[in-house]
């Protein structure tokens, strides 16, 4: 015990024991703060009737998004052959299985009946956008769970400790290209349907539209591939632990760039596509967005710092060689991103629409998360931190030096019989 | 279920009724009544129960099929199946389902002066809404009674509107009373352009004063 209390006191000023610390302090805040949803119910949220979703269906499909990097670069790296981006995927795994994790944790909280959570896989109505997605996410975390499993056994201790097992775990690693084109199925179904589970209700003109399922899943790819080089290059500049080749990440950077072009145009049209007719319900909520409470977060969060921006910056070849500029645009990517979900979720509810027959009475109602969903969301966020923060440290999961050798996919045989 | 606009009064006893037959937690509606204006000076009512609609968006959203269709139409809600994910409130379209944030413990005030309860209550954590009273509606029933005409088989909102504004009955059935009122005056429905189909019609108040009968 007095070993441990030593080993604390010693380490706890380092800049890694802070800043364990301070997750550590999000996290016992994020504990009780989940526990007592899970005593107290959800009525300690400021959730309503009117607006159901909230703080954390943000999180939750935030954090699927920035996810998505795992497909992303997996199907790239295994499928369309780019093996030297192989270290990149493999970090963009490692952020995949923490992102779905939180994301799962963020939906725990949110259902109101946690305890019920298996009927979602055990009852199915083939009908709902929703099953689709569960049953998805739920797949797709276990391919997650196998395409890790290489990566955790790099893990020093498990090697001495049980050499046999993490000699298995390394050797699921042969089954990458099988795994990336299960997780490229299962991903792209479920990160458009997350739109679409959005863009099927009627009820709600601004959601109403079949762009959304393209918006979702193109999102996703630019978050996921922002976040997964962001977090690479901070890992490089925080500790020597993790080592990135800046020629892979620029080259990639610059690919994520002519994507968000693409990304700008798109969304260009999606909205401009919105003014065209009047559809009571959907010129209001776009209203919310230009110029009402979610303005500013849609101009600057979304448009400006959230695409604009980092475009320029990933495109012009001055800031794109400059490794802070470079992770300036990234992460307003990420940001740019977050927005998006934050706002499209949101916006629906704010926009309340009258039944009444008659006129079309459009009103606007505010949500504001409580202090509970708050330190509960912060908690899931810092469950990433410090879940990517030990793959750094333990697990190589920045690690660009690591070569096919180590992590080679499939020997073809073939091939040598020719050569010789 | 048809609802005449012009003989409401909004006093809100349809909601005390439901209430107390459905054992409904005092701060939850199943049935709203909503205020619809005006007309020739007179304040306008609207009573919004389950629209029960035909394609009903938060059968077709339910991730697990808690929200189903029974055989005779009414939408209903399976509360030992749904996580309460509310995916069900989003979907629809006319605000009908209420979220239990709360349990509801305790006494409910509109018991016994509007009815004694029916149905269980319902846990913390799923959303509920209107049933059209199916509990009535089966019991009756299997004694030989007719929903819409024998009391003890009809929503008990129906039942203990002092105007006689709602009228219940069996739509499918051309000679029912339903039919009948839905034949002679005109209707409408609430936000018919989404295609739902609600199966609750609402007679608008005439212009001219003329109540409809």
């Amino acid at each position: 015990m007095k070993i441990i209390f030593k080993t604390i006191r010693e380490n706890i000023f380092t800049p890694w024991g802070l800043w364990l610390s301070f997750l550590g302090v999000l996290l016992a805040t994020a504990l009780v703060a989940g526990l007592s949803v899970f005593w107290f119910g959800l009525s300690i949220t400021n959730l309503t009737d009117i607006v159901p979703w909230g703080l954390w269906i943000t999180i939750d499909l935030s954090s699927i998004a920035v996810a998505a990097g795992a497909f992303s670069l997996c199907a790239i790296v295994y499928l369309f052959g780019f093996k030297r981006y192989e270290p990149i995927a493999r970090t963009a795994t490692f952020i995949g299985f923490t992102g779905y994790s939180m994301a799962m944790m963020a939906l725990l909280l949110d259902i109101g009946r946690p305890d019920r959570f298996w009927k979602s896989f055990v009852y199915w109505n083939t009908h709902s956008l929703l099953w689709e997605v569960t049953m998805c996410v739920g797949l797709y975390f276990t391919v997650l769970v196998f395409e890790v499993m290489p990566i955790v056994a790099s893990f020093e201790w498990l090697r001495k400790k049980f050499p046999r097992i993490a000699e298995k775990m390394e050797h699921m690693h042969h089954y990458a290209p099988v795994l990336a084109i299960l997780g490229l199925g299962l991903s792209s179904l479920h990160q458009s349907s997350l739109g679409a589970v959005y863009g099927v209700i009627k009820a709600r003109p601004i959601w109403y539209k079949p762009e959304m399922s393209v918006m979702f899943m193109f999102t996703a790819i630019l978050g996921g591939v922002a976040l997964t080089l962001f977090a690479s290059m901070l890992a490089a500049r925080l500790t020597p632990k993790a080592k990135v080749n800046d020629i892979l990440v620029e080259r990639v950077s610059q690919v994520l760039g002519y994507m968000m072009i693409a990304y700008l145009y798109w969304r260009f049209w999606d909205w401009l596509a919105q003014t065209y007719t009047y559809e009571p319900g959907r010129t209001e909520a776009f209203k919310l967005l230009t110029s009402g409470t979610l303005s500013f977060n849609f101009w600057f969060g979304e448009m400006l710092f959230g695409a604009l921006i980092p475009t320029i910056i990933l495109l012009y070849k001055p800031t794109r060689l400059s490794p802070f500029w470079r992770m300036l645009g990234l992460a307003m990517i990420v940001g740019g991103v977050v927005a998006f979900r934050f706002d499209t979720n949101i916006v629906g509810f704010l926009t309340v629409i009258s039944y009444l027959p008659g006129e079309a009475m459009i009103s606007y109602t505010s949500y504001s998360p409580s202090l509970v969903e708050w330190a509960a969301g912060l908690g899931i966020i810092a469950f990433g931190l410090l879940a990517f923060s030990i793959g750094v440290k333990y697990l190589r999961v920045v690690d660009h030096r690591l070569t096919s050798e180590e992590y080679e996919t499939v020997h073809v045989m073939a091939d040598d019989a020719i050569k010789a | 279920m048809v609802i005449d606009q012009s003989k409401c009064t909004g006093c809100d006893q349809c909601n005390l009724a439901c209430h107390a037959h459905n054992d409904i937690n005092p701060e939850l509606q199943w049935t709203k009544v909503l205020d619809a204006g005006e007309l020739n000076g007179e304040k306008v009512y609207l009573p919004r129960p389950c629209m029960q609609c035909e394609h009903a968006p938060c059968v077709e959203v339910c991730p697990v099929g808690a929200s189903y269709y029974r055989d005779d139409g009414i939408v209903m809600m399976d509360y030992d199946k749904c996580i309460g994910c509310r995916y069900c409130m989003v979907a629809c379209p006319y605000d009908a389902r209420v979220f239990n944030w709360k349990e509801f413990t305790g006494e409910n005030p509109a018991v016994p002066e509007w009815g004694e309860p029916e149905v269980d209550r319902r846990p913390r954590g799923v959303p509920e809404k209107c049933s059209f009273c199916y509990n009535r509606i089966d019991r009756g029933m299997s004694v030989g009674l007719v929903p819409g005409v024998d009391a003890e088989a009809t929503p008990a909102c129906v039942v203990t509107c002092p105007t006689g504004a709602r009228i219940f009955g069996d739509l499918n059935d051309p000679h029912s009373n339903v039919s009948l009122v839905l034949k002679k005056h005109p209707s409408y429905r609430l936000r018919e352009n989404l295609g739902t189909n609600p199966r609750v019609y609402y007679l608008p108040v005439r212009e001219d004063g003329v109540v409809e009968d």
